[in-house]
């Protein structure tokens, strides 16, 4: 997910926040603190923290944080306010300024927080150094020196300029070849030649000729592996390794687990594995909300585990490893499984299946029923992993990695994801074929194999067209058919010579596509297909071939969703049931941070909601009265009224009592989410774990 | 009576340098003001003017790949220096009779900030300066879907001049394809 735009709203937010900290403080130092003026400061600190939350920026959270522990000790008069306190202060406000320098900067952060945090907690600073040396010495500059920051566009640039010279280099490889042809001509020109003089002259000529030739060519040689090294290279600018994504998760999963009451042991290998930003940033929330439902509905409590025979700690492993061009990544828990009865059950309940259906379904094809939108086993809503979005999640952007993904399970034993991702979604190997006169690349690693079959091994099995491979019966897809959206009838377009029929491989799941010709494997480099094509069916990019003409990428996951059987087609109708509810949704967002506000407002329209915004508890009261909403989301600290009150409030009115309300909010207690229930809300969000698919499907399941 | 005759010759010479470049800023301002240039390209007699400041580059007919299931409008698209960029046949859409392009046909390449596009034509017949002020109205009687694509017409010369408005052609909603929806996506 994006973030740097909000990021940037963030840094327009704080600096403001840190201005009035600093004049506060300042204005404390002079004349001592008044209660009015702690409460403001109390505010900012507070909005700090659970703005920088919500845009990932965990470390600057963690400074606001204590800033706020100690000025709620100032205030309770648990701590005098003294010229060190008030220094310790502007020390943690420089130490939050140099963070959001670096994040704005989108550089990594290497401001040092332990030491101003410590500090914070103390209520003094240790001595004249080591906190206001972290907060000042680190500042974003000498970060900078020592790297140079580019965007992915721009390596992008650099790499299809580089394509362009590789595809330059087939050119003259062209005329090379045109040069030596001329050969055999000069030779028969030369015994045409009597005259000695002459015969002598061209025979120079001829020989100068073939030296220069052989001389192009072994230049055309250097230049090509010199133009695949930099090519390279240039790609492998955009390689990071898994570590910078894996080190967050270890602190999230770890809170995770306290907060439900579990034991946790989490470990990585592999964290040195390499992938490319673009799938390091797809891959970082699937591998969150796997990770987030191994521990929440995985893991056992300490009590069960015990109970069973296993150690009161519940084991979570993360492995990562290069298999040639791709990268496997498997996700082992421990716990207690998943039940395929209960997923059975969920799916019908859920409206997804009906009884019958999930009947025919064998145990392993059951438990991919969790990756369907809207999906859940639970009836009641956390902000944890809740509805069954994070596996949605997985399979969404699963899709645009082009990734892979298996899942197995045993009832007690615990549950395996794994995944198989390429590690550049820059180039990878396809297979080029024709259909319907024009070249199309299928992804290699879908690909299990390629059968040449006659006509008659070719059947019709309930008015469709399926092929057998070893025992096994494979449905058949025509990718001309598909792809110009006409449906062949079986029985007059059976094919009457020998056919191609890739035979493709994704989720488990075995497909054969029908093709006029299968022309080899070639590596590709992927290209976006421009601002005026944004997303094709069946289409998920283009590559350069040869002579530099373009070929469409076929995307395999779309071409499974055109193959789905009757409760395929069931389960994209409710989907596009859903949707078309969305646009109807009218949500009122109440919150007092604009970056809040504007992110929660951004993925909700996004997403077809129509959004209307209010600042505080007293105009949210005044909106609700004067529109009807379907939905509202709510901040819990604002100046003025609490988004508690706000809720309970919305309880008391007649015409707003039934109206459904999700508390979005940085307080984590469970007390807190006691409060917000018993207030009346349906919902309850923590920052610290936001995302777009906690909110969208939490907003989803509420909104009938 | 000598002295009578002596001419003050700086403040002269002050004078005629500020007429001088006075004179030349009312040329420039008057040329500035009044003038637009147009790239003229043509289908068969109907001739069209885009705004040359949003005109990129004219190419020759390159390979155009098909790209299944698009409108008529969008015959394909075609490697532009190793950028991928659709292709767009204005004539489905301005009801001209839409034949297989031949050789002679012409790519004008047109962009407005990240908007880009390949105009597909018949022929291309080179810039030319429009005076704004000799900018008319379309006629009355062509207010098909298309007309708010053009910002005028002009008589020249050669005879009739459509002047298309390159800004609102690359916003036309039909000349963006979107068949999954931005919904349900996570990247945004």
């Amino acid at each position: 997910m994006n973030k740097n735009k909000y990021v940037e709203i963030f840094a327009r937010e704080a600096e403001e926040h840190l201005e009035l900290l600093r004049q506060g403080l300042l204005a404390m130092e002079k004349g001592g603190a008044s209660g009015e003026q702690l409460n403001q400061l109390l505010r900012s600190a507070h909005t700090l923290k659970g703005s920088a939350r919500m845009v990932d920026l965990l470390e600057l959270a963690t400074v606001a944080h204590h800033m706020e522990d100690l000025l709620k000790e100032l205030q309770g008069g648990g701590r005098e306010l003294s010229p060190a306190v008030i220094d310790l202060l502007l020390v943690a406000t420089d130490a939050i300024e140099a963070l959001l320098a670096q994040a704005s900067a989108g550089g990594t952060l290497s401001v040092n927080v332990a030491p101003i945090v410590e500090a914070l907690q103390a209520g003094s600073l240790p001595e004249q150094g080591s906190a206001q040396a972290a907060a000042k010495a680190d500042s974003p500059g000498v970060e900078r020196r020592r790297s140079v920051r580019a965007s992915v566009e721009r390596l992008d640039q650099l790499a299809n300029g580089m394509g362009e010279v590789l595809l330059s280099r087939q050119a003259l490889a062209e005329r090379q070849r045109q040069l030596r042809g001329l050969i055999p001509v000069m030779d028969a020109f030369l015994g045409q030649l009597h005259k000695t003089e002459n015969h002598q002259q061209m025979k120079e000529l001829r020989s100068s000729f073939v030296r220069i030739v052989s001389e192009l060519e072994q230049d055309t040689v250097h230049l090509g592996y010199q133009a695949e090294d930099i090519y390279q290279r240039a790609m492998e600018l955009r390689l990071l390794p898994l570590a910078t994504i894996t080190e967050d998760f270890e602190r999230s999963l770890r809170d995770l687990a306290r907060t439900l009451g579990k034991e946790l042991d989490f470990t990585v290998t592999g964290k040195e594995v390499e992938l490319d930003r673009t799938v390091l940033d797809l891959i970082k929330p699937m591998l969150l909300h796997v990770l987030n439902n191994a521990v929440d509905h995985g893991i056992e409590t300490p009590e069960t585990r015990l109970q069973g025979g296993k150690p009161s700690f519940g084991r979570v492993h993360l492995a990562a490893q290069y298999e040639g061009a791709f990268i496997q990544i498997v996700v082992r828990d421990d716990g207690q499984g998943i039940d395929p009865a209960r997923v059975r059950a969920a799916a019908v309940k859920r409206g997804l299946l009906s009884a019958d259906e999930v009947a025919r379904l064998s145990d392993e094809a059951a438990l991919y029923l969790v990756l369907q939108p809207g999906f859940s086993t639970r009836e009641f809503i956390t902000d944890v992993s809740g509805r069954g979005v994070g596996l949605d999640v997985v399979k969404s952007n699963l899709d645009q990695v082009k990734g892979n993904l298996t899942l197995t399970s045993k009832i007690g034993q615990g549950t395996e994801l794994r995944l198989r991702v390429p590690s550049s979604l820059a180039i990878f190997t396809g297979l080029v074929v024709e259909a319907d006169d024009e070249t199309y690349v299928i992804p290699q690693q879908y690909i299990v194999e390629i059968l040449r079959l006659a006509p008659t091994e070719v059947r019709t099995e309930l008015g469709r067209e399926v092929v057998r491979l070893r025992e096994r019966t494979i449905p058949l897809v025509s990718l001309a058919a598909l792809l110009s959206g006409v449906s062949r009838t079986a029985e007059n377009e059976l094919p009457t010579e020998r056919v191609s029929v890739v035979v493709l491989n994704f989720r488990d799941q075995l497909l054969g596509c029908l093709v006029d010709r299968a022309l080899g494997l070639q590596d590709v480099v992927v290209k976006t297909l421009g601002s005026q094509l944004k997303s094709l069916d069946y289409i998920s990019g283009a590559t350069l071939l040869g002579a530099g003409t373009p070929a469409l990428i076929i995307s395999v996951a779309d071409l499974y969703g055109a193959r789905q059987t009757t409760e395929g087609t069931r389960l994209r109708e409710a989907h596009a049931a859903q949707q078309a509810k969305a646009r109807r949704g009218r949500v009122l967002v109440v919150d007092d941070s604009i970056t809040t506000r504007t992110m929660e407002k951004n993925i909700l329209e996004t997403h077809g909601y129509d959004v209307t915004i209010a600042v505080s508890g007293f105009d949210a009261l005044e909106k609700l009265a004067g529109n009807s909403f379907d939905l509202m989301v709510s901040d819990v600290e604002m100046p003025g009224m609490t988004g508690f009150e706000l809720t309970k409030k919305v309880r008391e009115r007649e015409e707003t009592r039934n109206l459904p309300v999700i508390i979005v909010t940085s307080l984590a207690s469970a007390d807190d989410r006691r409060r917000g229930m018993e207030a009346g809300a349906q919902a309850y969000i923590v920052k610290g774990t936001f995302d777009q698919g906690t909110l969208l499907e939490t907003v989803e399941t509420l909104i009938d | 009576m000598s002295e009578s005759r002596t001419y003050d010759i700086p403040r002269i010479l002050d004078q005629m340098r500020a007429d001088y470049w006075q004179s030349l800023e009312t040329a420039e301002q008057s040329e500035q003001v009044e003038q637009t240039d147009y790239m003229v390209v043509a289908f068969g007699p109907q001739r069209f003017g885009l705004p040359a400041a949003t005109c990129r580059e004219v190419l020759k007919l390159p390979r155009i790949v098909k790209v299944p299931r698009l409108p008529r409008h969008l015959p394909g698209i075609i490697n532009l220096r190793g950028e991928i960029v659709a292709v767009t046949d204005l004539r489905p859409l301005l009801h001209l009779d839409a034949g297989e392009p031949t050789a002679a046909f012409r790519l004008v390449v047109i962009a407005d900030g990240a908007q880009k596009t390949a105009l597909l034509v018949e022929r291309v017949e080179g810039l030319c300066a429009v005076a704004d002020h000799t900018v008319e109205a379309l006629a009355e009687g062509v207010t098909h879907e298309a007309v708010d694509l053009f910002r005028g017409k002009v008589d020249d010369a050669a005879g009739l001049l459509m002047l298309l408005d390159t800004k609102r052609l690359l916003a036309r909603p039909e000349l963006v394809i979107d068949q999954k929806g931005t919904a349900g996506t996570m990247a945004e």
